[in-house]
């Protein structure tokens, strides 16, 4: 009996597989939870719960999609300073981004199949930002519009499949703030658990997955009087995440996952709040 | 054995043969296969884009076997290119298409 076939989507790395479907809904519930010495002697306790709405359209199922994406955005900071404690507050929708995907390779064998595509999209700045009295990072979005360039590509031989993906985002001022432009980069391995052989369509599955997710992000600039356009010394830098993920896939065009994801690696500038705990857990429904 | 008793056993056979679900209803059976299926949840698309065929009663995708297999109702016929064509807009590559009869004997050959 030849080893049956892979797995789902990976929860946190862009596949490039684009086919399955003609419409599609993802979302999920992130929590960040995060903590540390700020600038100026304070001490910071940071929590965010992301609520991301993605909707993608295949215009030609396997080759081109378009997506949506708008994150409902919960975050709140508390601040304990020589002058006391201070809690920043802020909730409502992100920043949209509007990508294209395009598959430019495709290589399908029997039970097999390799497949590249090229990442494009842009930010517009639906959420709310400017407020002078918060500090940017609780802003709902960035006041700009950033552009998204990038590749994904997955390799599914059998019962498991590799899955990377290199995308960079390239900010503009707004509001006064830059934030930096950012490289993600993420390595998935995913492992259908159950059943070892997949007869016929559809049948129950449990997945499993292993990621390696990066985050690369330059410093911010501020040109907010009475700074001079000169970089934010306690912004930027790099984090890594181990991210061990399941999913199960009931029947025919449901999921829900969970993952949880470990910092490997925070090389920050400056003075910046640590990750403490970042998990999620989420659901897509295919159309 | 009588004629009386010879038309007994050829009527219970017919009610036999008709209370099978789907018997004397599909006509053909095809069996095409499906490259780059490996991921099951996938296979949604590539369910959904086949059933879509007129006169297609029922899709079967064997992922382990990378095949999909398509019963098509009396009266109707779907061609090969027909079957090609949906594999590749369910965004999969399409590899040999087999027409058989629903129990397993030919009855169509090569390209219909």
């Amino acid at each position: 009996m030849s080893p049956a076939l892979a797995q789902g989507p990976p929860i946190h790395t862009e596949t490039a597989l684009l086919s399955g479907f003609t419409t599609a809904f993802r979302t999920f519930v992130q929590q960040i939870d995060r903590s540390g010495d700020l600038p100026g002697g304070a001490r910071g306790d940071l929590r965010v719960r992301a609520v991301p709405f993605i909707a993608p359209y295949a215009i030609a199922p396997g080759k081109l999609v378009v997506a949506g994406m708008i994150p409902y955005l919960d975050k709140r900071l508390d601040m304990t300073g020589p002058g006391g404690p201070t809690r920043f507050e802020e909730r409502g929708l992100g920043d949209l981004r509007l990508l294209t995907e395009y598959a430019y390779f495709i290589r399908d064998r029997k039970q097999e199949t390799t497949r590249a595509i090229a990442i494009g999209g842009i930010e517009l700045p639906t959420g709310s930002h400017g407020d002078p009295n918060l500090p940017p990072g609780l802003w709902n979005g960035s006041g700009a519009t950033n552009y998204v360039l990038g590749t994904a590509v997955s390799h599914i031989p059998a019962r498991w499949g590799v899955y990377t993906d290199l995308i960079y985002r390239i900010t503009t001022e707004a509001a006064g703030f830059e934030f930096g432009d950012t490289l993600r980069y993420d390595l998935a391995l995913g492992y259908r658990l159950w059943p070892t052989v997949y007869e016929t369509y559809p049948s129950r599955q449990f997945n499993v997955f292993l990621e390696l997710n990066g985050l690369w992000e330059q410093k911010s600039r501020d040109l907010r009087p009475p700074s001079d356009g000169s970089t934010v010394p306690d912004s930027g830098g790099n984090r890594v995440f181990l991210s061990p993920g399941l999913q199960y896939i009931p029947g025919r065009a449901f999921l829900v996952e969970a993952s949880v994801q470990i910092p490997v690696v925070e090389e920050l500038h400056g003075r910046q709040l640590e990750t403490d705990a970042q998990y999620l857990i989420g659901i897509r429904w295919l159309f | 054995m009588t004629d009386a008793a010879r038309g007994t056993i050829m009527g219970l056979l017919l009610v036999v043969l008709v209370s099978v679900p789907g018997a004397g209803w599909a006509e053909e059976r095809i069996v095409v296969d499906v490259a780059g299926v490996s991921c099951p949840f996938c296979a949604f698309g590539l369910e959904k884009k086949l059933q879509a065929l007129p006169g297609v009663e029922k899709v079967t995708i064997k992922v382990n076997e990378g095949t999909a297999e398509i019963e098509v109702a009396e009266g109707h016929q779907v061609t090969k290119e027909q079957i090609q064509q949906a594999v590749k807009d369910a965004g999969f590559t399409p590899g040999e298409v087999r027409i058989e009869a629903r129990e397993g004997s030919k009855v169509r050959e090569g390209t219909p």
